[in-house]
C-alpha cells in the first residue's frame, strides 16, 4: 500500500487569535512506499509526531491530502478511518499507551481484529522477549518492556503500514537492534514502514531517509 | 479480549473508582426509593385510619383525657379506657340529622397469653355497629359469639387458637389485615363480652368502674350524619346540650395527625430533592473528572482503531452498567431496611404507618431504577462526549 501525502499543513492557533498561529507542519509532501523502511530524523518539536499522526489518520490537517493507494483518507468519515487504521495500520506511539488494567497479552489481543489470535500474540511476545511478562499488568513493566509490548500490539494484525514514533526510546542496545530488525523484516515482508526518531542507529536499517526541521520535511543528503 | 468486554473489565479492575460511583448511585437510590416508600406509608396509614374511623362524629366522655386517649389508641396502640353513662345514646338518637348511631366499649387486658404487654379490647354492638364490622368482615363473616374474638394483625396469635383475658378463654375466629395504626394491636369482640370482662376483672379485685354497673356504661358513640345535614352544627348541638360528653368531628380529630404527616412528607420530599441535586452534581462531576484522567486510555484505543462512536458506546456502557448496579444495590438495601424495620419506624414515629402493597412498591422500584439509571446515563453522555472529543494526536505528543 502506497501512501501519498500532498501539501500537508498543520498549524495551531494560540489563544484563539488568528494572528497567533503557530505552524507545525508546513506544506509537506511525502510518499511512503511498501517494502521500504522510511526513517524521518528530527529534533524534538520538529513536527515528526504530528506528521505521522496525520499520515495514520489520527489528525486531520488544515490543508492537504493523504492517499492510501486511491483512498483519500480525510474524505472518509471517522468510522471508516478507524476501521481502516485497525485493519491496515500498526501505530507505535512514543509514550506509554497501554491500558494499565490489562495484561500484556490482553493489551496485544485488544488490538487484534478478531480478538483471539492468541498464537500470533504469543509469537510476538516471544520475539520481543516478553514471554515471562505475558500475564503481567502494564503497570508492573519497565519502560522498555512497555515499548516492546506497544510494538507487538502494532504488529498483531500483520499491518501493511507501520508507523513507529521513537520505537527504541526506552530500549537498551540489544533490544534496539531486535526492534529495528523486526521492523526491517516487516518491510521485507512487503509492509511500508515509517520510523520517526532521533536515534541515529536507525540509519542502518533505513531505505529512505528524511530530515525534518521546523515543520519542513526534506530528503536527507545522506540518502542510502 | 476484545472491545466489547472492556467496559466490564474496566468496572472490575478499577475497584475504587467503581465503588465510589456506585456509592453515589446507592445514596441516590436510597433517598428516592426510601423517601417515596416512607411518604407513601405515612399516607397509607392515615388513609387506613380515616377508613377505619368510618363515622362523621365521635362522642366521648367530657373527661379532658378521653380524646387524647382515643388518639393514642388509634395512632400508637396505647391501651386505654374511659366510660360515660349509657343514657346519652337516647339523647343522641333523637337529634335531627343523625342517621346511624353505635356505641363502643373499651377495656385493657390485665394480661393475655399472646402478649408481653397489655392489649386494647374494643367491644362493639353487633346490631348497630357500622364502623368496625365492615372491615372485620374482611377476615370473619359470621356473627361473633360471646366467647369469640377477632385480633389485630400485630398480635402473635392465630385463628383457631385461644386467648385468655381476665381468666376467661376466648376463641380467635379472625385476624385482621395490617392497618399501620394502633388498631393492629387490639382485640375485637362484642359489647356484651366486654361487659362480662369488666365483671370478671371486678371479681379478680381489679377495679374498672367506681360505682356504675357495666350494663350502664359505654366508652364512645359513633354517629353517621344523614346527607344534607351539617356535621359541625350537630357537633355543636351535642356539645351545647350535653355537659357530660364531648363530640368531635372524626376528620377534625385526625387534623393534627394529618398536619404532622404533611410536614414530615414535605420535609422528606425536600431532603430527597436536595440529596438528588447534590448527588447528581457530584456524579456528573465525578464522571467528568474521571473521563479527563482517562484521556490517555482513550487515545490508546483510538490508535488501535476504535472509532469515536465505539469509544462513546464504551464509556456509555460503563456508565449504564454502574447505574444498574448502583440502583439495584440501593433498592435491595433500602427495601430490606424499610420492610424489616417498618414496625420500629411506625412505633418511633407515633403515626399511622402502612407499607405500600406489591403493585405500588413495584412501581416505586421501577421509577427509582429508571431515574437512577437515566441519571447515570446522562452523566455517561457527558463523559462520552469528552471521550469522543479527545485530541489523540495532541495526547500522543504530550
Amino acid at each position: 500500500m502506497t501512501i501519498d501525502a500532498k501539501n500537508i499543513l498543520v498549524s495551531y492557533t494560540k489563544n484563539g487569535k488568528k494572528d497567533n498561529t503557530i505552524s507545525i507542519i508546513n506544506s509537506v509532501d511525502i510518499t511512503i512506499v511498501p517494502g521500504k523502511v522510511t526513517v524521518i530524523f528530527g529534533r524534538s518539536g520538529s513536527g515528526k509526531t504530528t506528521l505521522i499522526s496525520v499520515l495514520a489518520g489520527l489528525l486531520k490537517p488544515q490543508e492537504g491530502s493523504v492517499l492510501y493507494d486511491d483512498i483519500d483518507l480525510y474524505q472518509q468519515n471517522d468510522d471508516f478511518i478507524s476501521d481502516f487504521r485497525s485493519k491496515n495500520i500498526g501505530f507505535i506511539p512514543q509514550g506509554q499507551s497501554l491500558l494499565s488494567n490489562l495484561t500484556i497479552k490482553e493489551n496485544i489481543l485488544l488490538a487484534n481484529n478478531n480478538g483471539n489470535d492468541s498464537d500470533r500474540a504469543e509469537e510476538l511476545i516471544e520475539l520481543l522477549g516478553l514471554s515471562e511478562r505475558e500475564e503481567y499488568l502494564s503497570s508492573q513493566l519497565s519502560g522498555g518492556e512497555l515499548r516492546r509490548c506497544a510494538i507487538a500490539r502494532a504488529l498483531i494484525n500483520q499491518p501493511s503500514v507501520v508507523f513507529a514514533d521513537e520505537p527504541t526510546g526506552d530500549l537498551d542496545d540489544d533490544n534496539t537492534q531486535i526492534v529495528f530488525e523486526l521492523l526491517r523484516q516487516k518491510a521485507k515482508d512487503g509492509a511500508a514502514v515509517v520510523i520517526v526518531t532521533h536515534d541515529e542507529s536507525a540509519y542502518n536499517y533505513a531505505d529512505i531517509v528524511y530530515r525534518m526541521d521546523g515543520g519542513v520535511l526534506a530528503l536527507s543528503d545522506t540518502q542510502k | 479480549m476484545n472491545i466489547a468486554k472492556l467496559p466490564l473489565k474496566n468496572i472490575i479492575s478499577y475497584k475504587k473508582r467503581t465503588i465510589g460511583l456506585i456509592l453515589i448511585l446507592v445514596i441516590l437510590t436510597m433517598s428516592l426509593f426510601g423517601g417515596s416508600i416512607f411518604i407513601k406509608s405515612l399516607n397509607n396509614g392515615l388513609d387506613s385510619l380515616n377508613e377505619r374511623l368510618g363515622a362523621d362524629i365521635i362522642v366521648l366522655p367530657k373527661d379532658a383525657e378521653s380524646e387524647v386517649d382515643l388518639q393514642n389508641l388509634l395512632l400508637q396502640g396505647t391501651p386505654g379506657y374511659f366510660y360515660m353513662d349509657k343514657s346519652i345514646l337516647n339523647d343522641l338518637e333523637s337529634i335531627e340529622g343523625v342517621d346511624r348511631i353505635s356505641a363502643q366499649y373499651f377495656l385493657v387486658s390485665a394480661n393475655a397469653d399472646c402478649c408481653s404487654v397489655k392489649v386494647q379490647i374494643i367491644g362493639f354492638d353487633e346490631e348497630t355497629d357500622f364502623t368496625i364490622k365492615p372491615w372485620l368482615n374482611e377476615s370473619y363473616q359470621g356473627v361473633l359469639k360471646d366467647d369469640e374474638i377477632i385480633v389485630g394483625s400485630m398480635l402473635s396469635t392465630k385463628v383457631g387458637h385461644t386467648l385468655k383475658l381476665y381468666g376467661k378463654e376466648f376463641l380467635v375466629v379472625g385476624k385482621l389485615e395490617k392497618t399501620g395504626t394502633g388498631l393492629d394491636t387490639a382485640v375485637y369482640t362484642t359489647g356484651d363480652t366486654v361487659k362480662t370482662l369488666i365483671e370478671a376483672a371486678e371479681d379478680k379485685g381489679i377495679s374498672i368502674l367506681s360505682k356504675q354497673s357495666p350494663d350502664d356504661v359505654i366508652s364512645s358513640v359513633y354517629i353517621d350524619v344523614k346527607d344534607g345535614y351539617d356535621i359541625d352544627t350537630i357537633v355543636s348541638d351535642i356539645n351545647l346540650n350535653n355537659s357530660e360528653v364531648k363530640a368531635v368531628r372524626a376528620r377534625t380529630m385526625m387534623t393534627s395527625t394529618s398536619d404532622r404527616l404533611g410536614i414530615i412528607s414535605s420535609a422528606i420530599s425536600f431532603f430527597v430533592k436536595i440529596i438528588w441535586a447534590f448527588a447528581a452534581i457530584i456524579l456528573i462531576a465525578a464522571f467528568y473528572i474521571i473521563t479527563g484522567e482517562r484521556k490517555k486510555e482513550f487515545a490508546a484505543l483510538r490508535v488501535i482503531g476504535v472509532s469515536r462512536k465505539k469509544l462513546g458506546v464504551l464509556v456509555m456502557s460503563e456508565a449504564i452498567i454502574i447505574g444498574i448496579i448502583g440502583s439495584v444495590f440501593g433498592i435491595i438495601i433500602t427495601g430490606a431496611f424499610m420492610y424489616s424495620f417498618s414496625v420500629l419506624i411506625g412505633t418511633r414515629l407515633d403515626l399511622p404507618y402502612l407499607l405500600p402493597g406489591v403493585v405500588t412498591t413495584t412501581y416505586y422500584i421501577l421509577v427509582t431504577f429508571i431515574s437512577v439509571v437515566l441519571l447515570g446515563t446522562i452523566s455517561g453522555l457527558i463523559s462520552a462526549y469528552r471521550a469522543v472529543s479527545v485530541d489523540t494526536a495532541r495526547i500522543l505528543r504530550e
